[in-house]
């Protein structure tokens, strides 16, 4: 048996969230508003988006055992 | 131990990329010159002041603007600058580059500056956001350089960027409950046949 991962959907998961707060802190003026800033923060959230596919504790089998008679 | 390994990098960045701001420029600055700022709001009535180097318009106390109103302002070199072009960046992208000549040799320069026409920022500068500005003059004679930060009116909740963040954040989180949730066991054959998704 082997894990089945997801890590183009943590890129996606990262790439959404990791906007999505750098968004919210300057909005909130948490940190200024740069593109570099904007970038870094993406891409921490790319990484750590892809790290939890990594990393995401493996759950029940997706495929049903085999009857053999 | 090894997906230990690699959550604490990533926290490392997450932590790295979080002080990173600190450290950045918090004050307003010149060199080479002085710069004094007032701000008017779109019914004229004054909003912020501001020197460099002096008072306002640092990331603490960021210098207020409204983009429909104006700016007045009153500048002095250090030195005579003739032949000169400026260039004015903010969030650190390039947003007005031209040519100032000064055949007169004047080492002062005052005047207003409709914010109407500078609409590269219009939809960030709302709400607590704080954008780092610099302006450079480089001629024949000197070089001089203010920078600072200016923030807009209105409160956070007013900011697009609060919203789209928001929505973005939440898809986000959806995606990665989906990556978390997909995390299954699958039998070898069926893992070959399939490929990450």
């Amino acid at each position: 048996m082997k894990a089945r991962r997801h890590p183009v959907r943590g890129f996606f998961a990262g790439l959404f969230l990791g906007a999505g707060v750098a968004w919210i802190l300057f909005a909130l003026g948490v940190v200024p508003f740069t593109v570099a800033m904007l970038g870094i923060i993406t891409v921490v959230g790319i990484v750590v988006g892809i790290g939890l596919a990594y990393v995401a504790p493996v759950r029940g089998s997706e495929d049903a055992p085999v009857a053999t008679t | 131990m090894r997906h230990r390994r690699a959550a604490l990098g990533i926290l490392g960045m997450v932590a790295v990329a979080l002080v990173l701001p600190a450290s950045a420029a918090s004050a307003a600055d010149a060199n080479g010159c002085t710069v004094a700022v007032v701000s008017t709001g779109a019914d004229g009535a004054p909003l912020d002041k501001a020197t460099a180097p002096g008072t306002g318009g640092t990331q603490d106390d960021p210098f207020k603007i409204d983009l429909a109103g104006s700016v007045a302002y009153v500048g002095g070199t250090s030195a005579v600058i003739t032949d000169a072009t400026y260039t004015v960046t903010a969030a650190g992208v390039t947003i007005k580059t031209g040519t100032v000549a000064n055949s007169d040799k004047k080492k002062t320069a005052k005047g207003t500056v409709d914010l109407s026409t500078v609409q590269s920022l219009k939809g960030l500068l709302a709400g607590g956001v704080k954008i780092p500005v610099t302006g450079t003059l480089t001629g024949t004679g000197g070089t001089c350089t203010v920078s600072g930060f200016v923030t807009g009116v209105g409160s956070a909740t007013s900011s697009p960027l609060l919203w789209g963040g928001v929505g973005s954040a939440a898809l986000g989180l959806a995606l990665a409950l989906w990556t978390l949730l997909g995390t299954k066991a699958a039998a070898v054959t069926a893992a070959a046949a399939g490929g990450a998704s």
